[in-house]
């Protein structure tokens, strides 16, 4: 037990971030919105009803899409890109998909390899990009949630300033939508540029985000 | 091993969003019982009913059954009305010359709230504890502006 939990300690403390981010999340969410209502004389609401909200929905949905689409660009640019010393970056000779052999698939596929990297064929094609594929279409789904609660909420708020809700593609068109997806992209881009950067030239001594310390500037791909 | 270009740690993290069927399923099903929340939230054949219900009750009361019509108004609404003209409700009400009533055109609701333009007015609603209310009456469309209303809150 104590070694399955030393082996996947990072996707359990995230796991746990993320819910006690989540449960943060919707009991601010459910303040600050029961706080508005109360200002202009509406009706206030349950945590249950909040968090089953379109409110809550978008501003959880609006957030997600943007971190796939930052994975989804991650996987698929640092294929073909390059960073002269960042950590973020394949080795300046990797470029592209690379050999069958150095990924180890169909004839060169181990014991151990999984199951449909082992023979050619449309399941080596689809596992080969399953990466990026999971995470463009979680993209996709959290951007269509994000769109359709988003307008459910603009539009709540709309007939609360007593003002005529918009239909569908109006929505699409409108700033809160935009506003909304582009705050969002950018810090994420932020994010990932900053990476990039810092990892060339900053150290973090024992984490493989960071090269080792004494590691020259120079040195592309190496890890901590 | 991983391609170059994805190092342990950010792999780590990936694979921590997408390393089993299970989670990988269950972030892609997150998203999309997401996606029905989200367009679901306080809609539905329902809610229009009751909104246009206490809308059409409204229009008929405000000159049938005063009384009746000050019970569905928002307290706020009713409060406000009261204060601007210094009386009760059942003697304000009637002095707003509100359109006379006319059967539901089209109703909009998300979550809490919904318009309903009858054939000769346009209501503003919310949904309280105590059911659908009025929050504004009387509303005119103003090009891009908000409706102006003869009966509102704040």
């Amino acid at each position: 037990m104590r070694e399955r939990l030393r082996n996947n300690g990072l996707s359990l403390v995230f796991g746990a971030l993320l819910l006690l981010s989540l449960v943060g999340q919707a009991f601010t969410g459910q303040a600050f919105y029961n706080e508005q209502a109360l200002d202009a004389g509406l009706p206030t609401i349950s945590l249950g009803e909040y968090v089953t909200s379109s409110q809550f929905t978008v501003d959880v949905a609006e957030n997600w899409q943007s971190e796939y689409l930052q994975f989804l660009l991650f996987v698929l640019l640092t294929v073909f890109l390059f960073q002269r010393g960042s950590t973020e970056s394949k080795p300046l000779h990797k470029g592209g998909r690379e050999s069958d052999k150095d990924q180890k698939v169909a004839e060169y596929a181990g014991p151990d390899s999984p199951m449909w990297s082992r023979q050619r064929g449309w399941r080596l094609s689809l596992y080969s990009h399953s990466l990026g594929l999971t995470m463009g279409l979680i993209f996709v789904l959290s951007w269509l949630a994000q769109f359709v609660a988003g307008r459910s909420a603009y539009n709540a708020e709309q007939l609360q300033e007593r003002s005529d809700p918009l239909g569908w593609i109006d929505y699409a068109l409108a700033p809160d939508f935009w506003n909304r997806t582009l705050q969002n992209w950018q810090s994420e881009f932020l994010a990932v540029g900053s990476m990039v950067v810092l990892s060339i030239y900053l150290r973090e001594r024992g984490s493989p985000e960071s090269k080792p310390v004494g590691e020259p500037h120079e040195a592309t791909g190496g890890e901590g | 091993m991983l391609p170059a270009g994805l190092r342990p740690s950010r792999a780590a993290i990936v694979r921590a969003v997408t390393s089993t069927n299970t989670s990988r399923y269950a972030a892609g099903l997150a998203a999309g019982a997401l996606l029905a929340l989200g367009g679901c939230a306080g809609q539905g054949s329902a809610e229009n009913a009751a909104a246009s219900d206490a809308a059409e009750r409204f229009a008929r009361d405000v000159t049938a059954d005063t009384p009746s019509a000050c019970d569905l108004l928002a307290p706020q609404t009713r409060v406000q009305l009261e204060d601007s003209s210094e009386t009760s409700c059942a003697e304000a009400l009637p002095q707003q010359d509100l359109p006379a009533a006319g059967s539901v055109r089209r109703v909009e609701v998300y979550g809490k709230d919904a318009v309903v333009h009858l054939e000769k007015d346009t209501l503003f609603l919310a949904r309280f504890d105590d059911g659908w209310r009025v929050t504004a009456a009387g509303c005119t469309p103003n090009g891009d502006r908000p409706y102006d209303c003869d009966v509102e809150g704040s």
